[in-house]
C-alpha cells in the first residue's frame, strides 16, 4: 500500500481531501452540538426546579 | 389474525406512540444509538471500499472519490426534504404536535447537506469542468434550495407564539416541495453541464458495481445519520416544548439525583 | 378525513400546485440568459453578429488542437457532426479537454469567423467506467460523429 500515492489522489489531493474533509466536520457537527445542547438544556430545567423547590420552601415556612 | 394484520397494528401503534412527545423521547433513547451505530458501519465500509478499493475512473481520474460524499449529500438534502415537507403536511392536516417537531429539526440538517452538495460539488467541478460555478439548472435549483431551507428555518424562528410558528413553518415546507423533481430533473428538462442521470438512469446504472456498491453503502449510511441526528436534535425539542410537564421534570430531576 | 380536514387538504395541494407553476415559469425565465446558445451548424448558416456574446457546444475535432506562439493561446475545432468552427482561447484548458470531448465555449466572434473564448468548459457525461475498460469507451468516442443519430446533442 503506498501512502504517499494514495494520498495524492492522481493529482486531485486538494479537491478529494477537501471535500471528504468538509463533510467529516458537518457530520462532526451535528453529533456533538445536540449533545451540548441536551446537557445545556437540562441543566436549565434542573435550576428551574430548584429556584421553584427554594421558593416552595419558603412559602411553606 | 393473519400477518399482514399484525404487521400493520405494529407499524399504526408505533406511529400513534411517537406522536406522544413522551413516547417518542422513550423509544428514541434506544433507536437513536441503533441509528447511529448503523451509521457508522455501512459508511466506515463505503469509505474503504471508495477511496481504497473502487477502480478510478478512466475521465475524471481519482478525482471521481469525491463522488462518495457528494451523491449521497445530495441525495439526502433532496431525502430530508421530503421526509420534512410530509412531517409538515401530517402536522397540518391531522394536528400532530410531533410532526412539527420532525419538520423544524430536520430543517437545519437538510440545510447542511445542501451546502455540502453544493460546496463538494464546486470543489470538483473546478478541475474538471474548468469553473467553480455555473448557472445551469441542476446547480441553480439546488441553490434555491438551500435559500428554501433558510427561508424555512428564518419562518420558525420569526414568529413569537409557538403554534403560529410551527404551522407557518409546515405550510412553507409543503409549498416548497416542489422543487425536488425540478432539481433531480433537471438535467434532462434542460441543457446542463452537469452530467445526466447516472444511477436513476432507465435501463439501468451507467456505473459498474465496484463503484456503485460503495455509494449505495455511503448512501444507506448517510441516512441513517439523518435518523441519528434529528433524533438528538428532535430530543432536545420535546424537552424544550414540554419543560413544564411532569415527566419531563421527573426525567431531569432523577438524573440529577442518579449523578 | 373530516370536512375541516379535507378543506385544509384542499388548501394546501392548491398551493403547492400554485407554487409548482410560479416556480417553473422562473426557472424557465433564467433561462435565457445573455448569451446566445448556438451549434457550429447554426452559426454557419445563420451568420453571427461581432457584437454578441455567444455560447457554443460542440465537440473536440481529432487532430485539430494547436498552441500558438506565445505559449498560452490554443486554438482548436468544435463541431457538431455537421459544421466546425474555430475557438480561441488563451489560459489553461480544463482537465477533462481533449480530442473527442464535449465542451461549452463563451465568447465573441472575430471576422474569419472564429471565436474567441472567454470560458471553456468540459462536459463528461454521466458514465463512469473503470480504468481497465476505458479503450473501448474512447474508441466510440472518437467515432462519436459517425453515429447515424445526427449531430451532437448538448
Amino acid at each position: 500500500m503506498n501512502w504517499s500515492e494514495f494520498f495524492y489522489m492522481g493529482g486531485y489531493a486538494f479537491e478529494v481531501w477537501t471535500s471528504w474533509g468538509l463533510t467529516l466536520l458537518v457530520l462532526l457537527y451535528f453529533v456533538i452540538m445536540p449533545k451540548q445542547r441536551n446537557a445545556k438544556i437540562k441543566s436549565q430545567i434542573q435550576r428551574q426546579i430548584n429556584r421553584e423547590q427554594r421558593d416552595q420552601g419558603k412559602t411553606d415556612s | 389474525m393473519n400477518p399482514i394484520t399484525i404487521i400493520w397494528n405494529f407499524l399504526s401503534n408505533t406511529y400513534h406512540r411517537l406522536g406522544s412527545p413522551r413516547e417518542f423521547y422513550t423509544i428514541s433513547r434506544y433507536t437513536t444509538p441503533v441509528f447511529g451505530a448503523l451509521f457508522l458501519v455501512l459508511s466506515l465500509i463505503g469509505t474503504y471500499f471508495g477511496l481504497f478499493v473502487a477502480p478510478a475512473d478512466y475521465q475524471q481520474g481519482d478525482s471521481f472519490r469525491i463522488l462518495f460524499v457528494h451523491v449521497p449529500v445530495a441525495w439526502m438534502s433532496l431525502f430530508v426534504y421530503v421526509v420534512m415537507a410530509t412531517a409538515g403536511a401530517i402536522g397540518l392536516i391531522w394536528r400532530m404536535k410531533m410532526a412539527f417537531v420532525v419538520t423544524i429539526c430536520s430543517a437545519p440538517i437538510g440545510a447542511a447537506f445542501t451546502a455540502l452538495a453544493l460546496m463538494t460539488g464546486s470543489i470538483w467541478g473546478k478541475p474538471i469542468w474548468g469553473t467553480y460555478w455555473v448557472w445551469d439548472a441542476r446547480l441553480t435549483s439546488e441553490l434555491i434550495l438551500l435559500f428554501l431551507y433558510f427561508g424555512i428555518m428564518a419562518v420558525y424562528y420569526a414568529f413569537e407564539d409557538r403554534k403560529t410558528a410551527e404551522k407557518a413553518t409546515a405550510l412553507l415546507s409543503v409549498v416548497g416541495v416542489v422543487i425536488v423533481p425540478i432539481i433531480h430533473y433537471s438535467v434532462e428538462w434542460w441543457s446542463s453541464l452537469h452530467q445526466g442521470v447516472t444511477v436513476f438512469a432507465e435501463g439501468g446504472p451507467k456505473m459498474p458495481p465496484e463503484m456503485l456498491l460503495p455509494l449505495a453503502f455511503m448512501a444507506f449510511g448517510f441516512m441513517f445519520f439523518y435518523g441519528y441526528a434529528l433524533f438528538l436534535s428532535m430530543q432536545n425539542k420535546v424537552l424544550d416544548n414540554e419543560r413544564k410537564s411532569g415527566w419531563v421534570r421527573a426525567l431531569v430531576n432523577n438524573k440529577e439525583q442518579q449523578s | 378525513m373530516s370536512p375541516s380536514q379535507k378543506k385544509r387538504f384542499a388548501i394546501v395541494s392548491l398551493i403547492i400546485a400554485g407554487v409548482g407553476v410560479a416556480t417553473f415559469f422562473s426557472i424557465m425565465a433564467m433561462q435565457s440568459s445573455f448569451e446566445y446558445f448556438k451549434t457550429p451548424t447554426e452559426i454557419k448558416t445563420e451568420g453571427f453578429d461581432a457584437k454578441q456574446t455567444y455560447k457554443l457546444a460542440g465537440i473536440v475535432r481529432k487532430g485539430s488542437v494547436f498552441r500558438l506562439n506565445d505559449g498560452v493561446t490554443q486554438r482548436f475545432d468544435i463541431t457538431d457532426c455537421e459544421n466546425d468552427i474555430t475557438i480561441q482561447y488563451t489560459g489553461i484548458l480544463p482537465d477533462l479537454f481533449r480530442e473527442g470531448q464535449a465542451i461549452v465555449t463563451i465568447g465573441k466572434f472575430n471576422n474569419e469567423p472564429m471565436l474567441i473564448a472567454s470560458q471553456v468548459l468540459a462536459k463528461h457525461d454521466e458514465n463512469y467506467v473503470p480504468n481497465e475498460a476505458a479503450d473501448a469507451v474512447m474508441l466510440q468516442q472518437a467515432n462519436k460523429c459517425n453515429d447515424t443519430d445526427g449531430p451532437v446533442k448538448y
